[in-house]
């Protein structure tokens, strides 16, 4: 098997009092996207914040390997880094107006990005920045270059989000919920954006979402996460044809779709009880108080995480057994 | 009669710019015991809609009718009695919770504001409410903050049932809260409405929810009310190229992608287009689109759709 791109190995991250990451591993190959998919709280965000190296002072990261295309990210130097964060290595956010600067217009924050990284300026990246503006399809750059992001709607704006972070043609893309903040007509427009992107930069997208529909539809592979641990690993087919983990199975369940009939004149929807706070203090398996299934022994141990078949893996000993899996009703 | 019956209402507001239609012209019902849904994009005009049902915003036209009194042109004391019958959750549990406030005060002061009952009794019904939403008693010395978002949320619940109203208007109830939540909160508002007998107007972006809960469905567009139908038939037949755009795009897990079914943003409500305000974006658009609005027409009984397009559905 090729060496991937990222590769993620046992990777915790630590506060004073909590662990929010918890020996993670995943890997991301060239041109792949990888959806990572969990609640607030599963540490889904920090993972990415970790990757780029952008965690608050007082986080620590105990143990754990970040290899990325051979190198070792943890052991390189600020300046390295910000040398790769932006030109091999973006990120785009869930709240586009957050991110950009509301007092430069975005074309100048486009080529603060080209400046920096490839050293372009002045007409030369102003004509770049046009040209990755009609990238992400903004309609009539030549107008909208000058614009402030308060001009541009919530669509328009992630665009130029993306347009900043592609500059440099990246090699990895982390987007943390990138459009969660958005209608569900603008989100498959930007999600077709970027998987187009994917394919004409070749380059590999992280994915981080709670959305369980954008997983199915963009991704390669998912990885689904409770707080702060890998609960399980599948090909997005498999995962919504057979869950296993009865997170995974809550979650499925728990979603009203529109191509179920289900009714709330005739049936309730399927609950998680309790919330993922849950999980803090817990000795044994972090999602044992919430699950509808558990026994004594999952309050003493963490469960493994155990590989069922190629590109699946699950940390529930217990997922296997029929009587488990009836135990939460499915929903499909 | 309808509980609810709004006719020909429409919000406009002064802009710099010239005047921004937010709700232009909306004639909807809702019944007694019945679940509205009222879908549709951003900034398409559903919460100012919402809103100036509430009265909480004047509207600029038109009439609101609540159990046959007609509570647009009431007087603050008249409007105060009719909106005991009205209430409201919010979308965001964190910003509509006072957080220099108990979860108890925050319960006892509609209960104040409407002179209801001595302190011995107000303090039966917060015990009573909060226990029914699921939190225990103990809640009430408690301040917001202390509360998860599906918690607040629930008292959010709580505070708009506490005067036992007739309607709930719920903004987006649910899509500030993670997916193992919204579960959760749907099926206690499900429990209210079967003990309280309460009526909704559920608002929301989030089609797959409103495919759940409501019994009929509203599909909003640029301040205009462009599909209606009961809930069944909206899935099953879908007749305004806008909502079946809004339905493709919805990621179903189990349908591998389809290009974006629409392009473009939503056109600014300050600036709308001539003829049928969708046909910018819209894939089927000709020029009698262009030119002519279209009406809001009954095709079957029940299913009103605003597009010339739309065959009648044969019986």
């Amino acid at each position: 098997m090729a060496t991937p791109l990222l590769r993620v190995d046992n990777l915790t991250v630590r506060f004073p009092t909590t662990e929010p990451v918890s020996r993670l591993s995943f890997e991301v190959g060239e041109g792949e996207t990888l959806a990572i998919v969990g609640e607030s709280g599963s540490g889904k965000s920090l993972t990415a914040l970790a990757l780029m190296q952008l965690l608050p002072r007082s986080a620590k990261i105990p143990n754990g390997r970040i290899e990325f295309a051979g190198r070792d990210l943890l052991g390189l130097d600020q300046k390295a880094m910000r040398n790769l964060r932006g030109r091999e290595i973006a990120m785009i956010f869930q709240e586009p107006m957050t991110s950009l600067n509301p007092v430069l217009t975005i074309g100048r924050q486009i080529t603060e990005v080209l400046t920096l990284h490839e050293g372009i300026r002045g007409k030369a990246a102003r004509a770049r920045a046009m040209e990755l503006l009609s990238l992400v399809r903004i309609p009539d750059p030549q107008r909208r270059i000058d614009d402030y992001p308060h001009q541009l709607s919530g669509g328009m704006r992630q665009r130029v989000m993306i347009a900043i972070a592609v500059a440099c043609r990246p090699r990895l893309l982390f987007a943390d919920e990138p459009t969660t903040a958005l209608d569900v007509t603008i989100q498959a427009q930007v999600l077709d954006l970027l998987d187009t992107l994917r394919r004409e930069l070749s380059m590999a997208v992280v994915l981080i979402t709670h959305d369980l529909g954008v997983v199915a539809q963009w991704a390669d592979k998912v990885v689904v996460m409770y707080a702060g641990r890998k609960v399980e690993q599948a090909l997005p087919g498999a995962l919504f044809r057979t869950p296993l983990h009865p997170y995974t199975r809550g979650l499925l369940a728990a979603s009203p779709r529109l191509k179920t009939n289900l009714h709330y004149r005739d049936a309730r929807l399927t609950e998680i009880p309790g919330s993922i706070v849950s999980a803090a203090g817990e000795r044994g398996c972090p999602f044992r108080p919430r699950c509808a299934v558990a026994r004594d022994s999952c309050a003493h141990f963490v469960p493994d995480l155990v590989e069922v078949s190629e590109d699946r893996l699950v940390a529930c000993p217990y997922s296997f057994i029929p009587e488990v899996a009836h135990g939460v009703a499915l929903g499909l | 009669m309808a509980l609810l019956s709004v006719s020909d209402l429409s919000t406009h507001f002064h802009a710099q710019g010239g005047a921004l239609r937010a709700v232009d012209g909306v004639s909807l019902e809702v019944g007694r015991g019945e679940t509205v849904g009222l879908v549709g994009e951003s900034g398409c005009g559903k919460s100012t809609l919402g809103k100036t049902i509430m009265r909480l915003v004047d509207p600029t036209g038109g009439k609101i009718e609540f159990n046959g009194t007609d509570i647009t042109v009431l007087d603050a004391s008249r409007l105060k009695a009719a909106r005991r019958n009205i209430q409201m959750i919010f979308q965001d549990p964190f910003a509509s919770l006072n957080p220099r406030h108990t979860i108890g005060d925050i319960l006892t002061a509609p209960l104040k504001v409407h002179g209801i009952g001595n302190k011995a009794e107000r303090r039966g019904i917060v015990e009573d409410i909060i226990e029914r939403v699921g939190l225990p008693k103990d809640s009430l010395g408690r301040y917001p903050h202390e509360f998860s978002g599906g918690q607040r949320q629930r008292i959010g619940i709580a505070r708009a049932l506490i005067l036992n109203p007739e309607l709930v208007v719920c903004d987006e109830p649910v899509s500030a809260l993670d997916l193992s939540i919204q579960a959760q909160i749907l099926n206690l508002l499900v429990d209210m409405k079967r003990q309280l007998g309460l009526s909704y107007l559920f608002i929301s972006h989030d089609l797959s929810v409103v495919r759940y809960f409501a019994d009929r469905v509203l599909v909003m567009y640029l301040g205009r009310i462009v599909e209606s139908a009961d809930n069944a038939t909206l899935w099953t037949s879908p007749k305004h190229p806008y909502t079946r755009a809004l339905m493709d795009a919805v990621p179903d897990p189990l349908r591998r992608r389809q290009a974006a079914p629409i392009h473009g943003d939503l056109p600014s409500p300050q600036n709308i287009p001539s003829g049928c305000r969708f046909h910018t974006r819209c894939p089927l658009a000709t020029d009698l689109c262009r030119s002519q609005e279209p009406a809001f027409r009954a095709i079957a009984a029940g299913h009103h759709v605003a597009c010339h397009y739309a065959e009648p559905t044969l019986n």
